[in-house]
């Protein structure tokens, strides 16, 4: 058994070196992973601020007639007070709005205040939102201060912010849902979203060193000398598989954490959204289970691509070639998290076989705290079941005559394989 | 005997010729300290027998055995007394030739306490200390023939099997490579050789055998080849025996 783990440890090694002096390896695995997210989550925030500061030096011209109720004239007030609007006055508000004299037209109707802006204007969007924002603004300090009047404690005011609320999902309400507001809601898509950013990332990982391990292999010719080297092909077979396996997790592990940076970042950006509200004081907290659920979920991703891309890579001759078929495997993932994000669809007894949207559809439910034992059985029990089968096939394929010989291939060729190499 | 081979057999089976047979029963034998060549033109069988003896491919029936192993039931003991070499073979382009004697160094049974002076020794004896440490997508032809040659030789095996080293190689790294396979025949080593150039199976071998389209016609030192056919070139001879033989 240790002269086994021996070999083993020796084979993975080789891989590991080669397959690292790799430069797709690296920059696939390991950098795009590493600097992609956080990189383009600076860059949108640096727009965002940019753009920000552009809206700050816009004016908008609004025509908001004074009211009988206070409440509206402290609005306009407000509106008034504000650097970037400058009201103006108006006979034929609508005219003007469709002229493109002013940017919005604020009208009363019965008490209620509603905006009015020209959607076509190029300033009316940006305009309406400031506006909305003023008059929300000025809403819940007028709540807040009736609340504190009355002594009721302002906890209430979540009553009048959305909840979702679900019988089934006791535990996300207490961990996740604290205050249920769209912040919340955000932060639990983007966790949810997580998995299927790696479903895209675990497989560009794992395409390369796949190749390095079993491709270029027969390509360059080396696999004789390796087998002529007192290894046997389990041993042989199982280091490369591992070095596939290892290389795709950690770069699985790699993307988790540049999109933990990213959450982070976004969410420090979020509670000063939320200041808006007033509501966001609970703290974003990822439950272990969560944790513990996108792990596992992330390492069983890694061993069924691994062991797909191992045996498509073992299936072919060339680079060229290898990066062709293993296109395809890439192709049928792409849609599976736009998928598995749809509202509606979750982990069901139909869904739960079907590979790859099972793991996503987990760590959905995961998140959402709705996770069901057996459902989750059934997809851990297929993804093991696909991956071993898939390993089993690679373990025929590289006994065959065909394969020591460095000659076509297909996936059939386990089954059918007519000559078998002295390989044990 | 270092080696015996006995009837071996071995057939493909190819969408444009159907079955075939590419080994039809070839036998000889090589003791420690001789060079014994195969002889025979592209797709005589030659690469197929080696591999055979190699334990890269399963003999159909027949047998060998080096230094006591026998190929099917013990591969691993025929391995760990066979150093294999082929033209065809390539090296791990993003290994260094240290790292590549290392790791089959170590995946051979020899002793993990004697392999760093194994491996310095070799890079001593093929002069590959100034590119010891160069990834070998970096190394000339030559270079890679020599790493190719320590490769094979890491583990000291008393058995060689050489499938014609020399092709495509420069005539100085030839040269380096009949060096190499006289000094191993002087250290008492067994080497089986297979060619199709003439001159060198003239030069280095001491018995040669005869091989086309499968079938060892003949087998011999040069001197009882010339006997048995009477022409004194080995071409002649060669001619002479397939000739002979195609028409029987």
């Amino acid at each position: 058994m240790m002269e086994f783990l021996r070999r083993l440890w020796v084979v993975f090694r080789k891989e590991m070196t080669h397959c690292y002096r790799d430069p797709h390896v690296v920059i696939y695995g390991v950098l795009f992973p590493l600097l992609f997210y956080p990189a383009t989550a600076i860059v949108m925030l640096e727009v965002g601020i940019f753009q920000e500061g552009k809206r700050e030096k816009e004016i908008y011209r609004v025509v908001f007639p004074e009211s009988k109720d206070a409440n509206v004239n402290a609005i306009r007030e407000l509106v008034v007070a504000s650097k970037r609007v400058k009201l103006v006055e108006s006979a034929v508000p609508q005219k003007d709005l469709k002229d493109g004299n002013i940017e919005a037209f604020v009208q009363e109707i019965d008490g209620n205040l509603s905006v009015k802006v020209a959607g076509s204007m190029p300033l009316s969007e940006t305009a309406h939102t400031f506006l909305t924002k003023l008059i929300e603004r000025r809403r819940l300090k007028n709540i807040r201060a009736e609340l504190t009047d009355r002594k009721i404690p302002l906890e209430i005011m979540r009553v009048f912010t959305f909840e979702l609320k679900d019988s089934r999902r006791p535990q996300a309400q207490k961990d996740d849902n604290k205050g249920g507001d769209a912040v919340h809601v955000i932060f639990r898509y983007l966790l949810a979203s997580v998995i299927c950013v790696l479903v895209l990332c675990i497989p560009a990982g794992a395409v390369y060193p796949a190749i390095c391990a079993f491709t270029e292999e027969r390509e360059k010719k080396t696999l004789e000398s390796t087998l002529v080297a007192a290894v046997n092909t389990e041993i042989l077979m199982a280091g490369k598989f591992l070095s596939v396996f290892f290389v795709a997790f950690m770069s699985g592990l790699l993307n988790l954490v540049g999109m933990s940076l990213v959450i982070w970042l976004l969410l420090s950006q979020a509670k000063e959204l939320s200041s808006l509200s007033k509501l966001s004081g609970a703290s974003f907290q990822v439950s272990p289970e969560t944790i513990i659920c996108l792990i596992s979920a992330t390492t069983l991703f890694s061993l069924l691509v691994s062991a797909m891309f191992s045996l498509l890579g073992a299936c072919t001759k060339s680079f060229k070639e290898a990066q062709n078929m293993l296109t395809i495997p890439l192709l049928i993932f792409t849609p599976m998290p736009i998928a598995g994000m749809l509202p509606g669809v979750l982990l069901s007894k139909p869904l739960a076989f079907v590979p790859v949207l099972n793991l996503i559809l987990w760590v959905k439910s995961a998140v959402r705290g709705d996770m069901d034992p057996m459902l989750v059985s059934i997809t851990v029990i297929e993804t093991l079941f696909l991956s071993a089968f898939m390993l089993y096939m690679l373990s025929r394929l590289i006994r065959t005559e065909k394969f020591v010989l460095g000659d076509q291939v297909n996936l059939l060729t386990p089954v059918f394989a007519r000559g078998k190499a002295n390989g044990s | 005997m270092a080696v015996e081979v006995k009837d071996l057999k071995k057939h493909f089976y190819d969408a444009k010729r159907g079955e075939f047979l590419a080994v039809d029963g070839i036998s000889f034998n090589c003791s420690q300290g001789e060079i014994v060549g195969l002889l025979g033109p592209n797709g005589a069988g030659k690469t197929t027998t080696l591999r055979m003896i190699a334990t890269i491919l399963r003999p159909d029936s027949g047998t060998a055995k080096i230094n006591g192993f026998e190929i099917t039931n013990d591969p691993q003991g025929v391995r760990k007394n066979l150093g294999f070499l082929s033209s065809e073979t390539g090296l791990y382009e993003r290994l260094t030739p240290r790292e590549i004697l290392n790791y089959f160094g170590q995946l051979s049974d020899y002793p993990l306490d004697k392999l760093p002076q194994r491996i310095e020794d070799l890079i001593k004896l093929f002069e590959m200390s100034e590119f010891a440490d160069t990834r070998c997508e970096r190394l000339s032809t030559g270079m890679k023939q020599k790493v190719s040659i320590a490769r094979a030789i890491v583990h000291d095996p008393p058995v060689m099997a050489l499938d014609e080293p020399t092709s495509g190689l420069d005539i100085i790294t030839s040269q380096n490579t009949y060096q190499f396979i006289r000094d191993s025949k002087a250290q008492g080593k067994c080497i089986i050789f297979s060619t199709h150039i003439m001159s060198e199976a003239e030069k280095l071998c001491d018995r040669i055998g005869i091989i086309h389209k499968g079938k060892l016609f003949a087998m011999g030192t040069l001197e009882e080849l010339r006997q048995l056919t009477g022409a004194h070139y080995l071409e002649d001879i060669f001619l002479a025996i397939v000739k002979e033989q195609v028409d029987v």
